[in-house]
């Protein structure tokens, strides 16, 4: 499969788990829960103020993954904004760790450490394959 | 360059300083966040510690968004299709903000004052970006 073709399906994938997630939030508040529990081992309590910080929230979530759909429709021309969400990825993992490894452990969803792991290398591997297609673009 | 499409520049460089700022605070420095939005958005948050850690995802998407907004900077006219995600992004905030206002007096006891100023400056925002979008296309 080509670099071109390749790039273009992560950039989908990061899209369309991004801009589900986002109209999750801003559509289906009652999902929060589990969206927290899942995909970001956060042990959420719903309350007033999470039900409105979940608007803003998802609307970035929403529209980033717009932004990468955005690029995946011209990779070449878009290669900035892959580097950008390329940045994202990595940032998200670094806050991973360190609130797996320092949060309050009243926050912290217990989940399997070894599920951690592999959701932390999935978006590693995502994130340094995106940007070496993207870097090999010409 | 008119001086609508400046003024869309103008925007669109604090648009993207404020999100860099807001989600380096946010992700760093969630004290200095909390304070920041007391005194911007005139939100007085009750429950803390959920709401600090929710900060630190939704601050990485911030700086992302403003990222995407520089590099839009830097060549307006290469990406000025991603301007419509930005003023959409800005659309669904001040419908936030409208619809649940009365909650937000309430509940962050923010005043209407407060709430108004972002929805006009929201709204000037997707003016400026929708008009810049519309005179490329036409």
């Amino acid at each position: 499969m080509g670099t071109e073709k390749t790039l273009k399906i992560l950039l989908w994938i990061a899209a369309v788990y991004h801009i589900l997630l986002g109209l999750l939030g801003v559509f289906a508040k009652e999902t929060a829960v589990f969206i927290a529990n899942s995909f970001f081992n956060f042990n959420l309590t719903l309350n007033d103020e999470m039900l409105w910080i979940i608007n803003p929230f998802s609307a970035y979530l929403l529209f980033f993954g717009v932004f990468m759909a955005v690029a995946a429709t011209d990779p070449k021309k878009y290669r900035n904004i892959i580097y950008a969400g390329v940045g994202l990825f990595a940032l998200r993992i670094v806050q991973r760790i360190i609130f797996l490894v320092s949060a309050p452990v009243a926050l912290v969803y217990s989940v399997d450490p070894l599920r951690n792991i592999i959701a932390i290398a999935v978006v590693a591997v995502m994130g340094i394959w995106m940007y070496v297609l993207a870097r090999k673009l010409n | 360059m008119s001086i609508l499409d400046l003024l869309a520049a103008v925007y669109l460089f604090l648009f993207s300083f404020y999100h860099v700022i807001q989600g380096f605070l946010s992700v760093f420095f969630s004290d200095y966040a909390l304070k920041f939005n007391e005194a911007v958005y005139g939100f007085h948050s009750k429950e803390k510690e959920q709401l600090k850690m929710t900060f630190k995802p939704w601050g990485s998407f911030s700086i992302a968004i403003g990222i995407i907004g520089f590099l839009v900077l830097f060549d307006l006219e290469k990406y000025f299709i991603i301007l419509i995600g930005f003023a959409s992004l800005l659309l669904l905030r001040a419908g936030y903000r409208v619809s649940l206002r009365e909650k937000i007096y309430v509940y962050w006891k923010a005043s209407p004052f407060q709430n108004w100023r972002m929805i006009v400056i929201q709204l000037i925002g997707i003016a400026l970006f929708l008009t810049f979008v519309i005179t490329r296309l036409l």
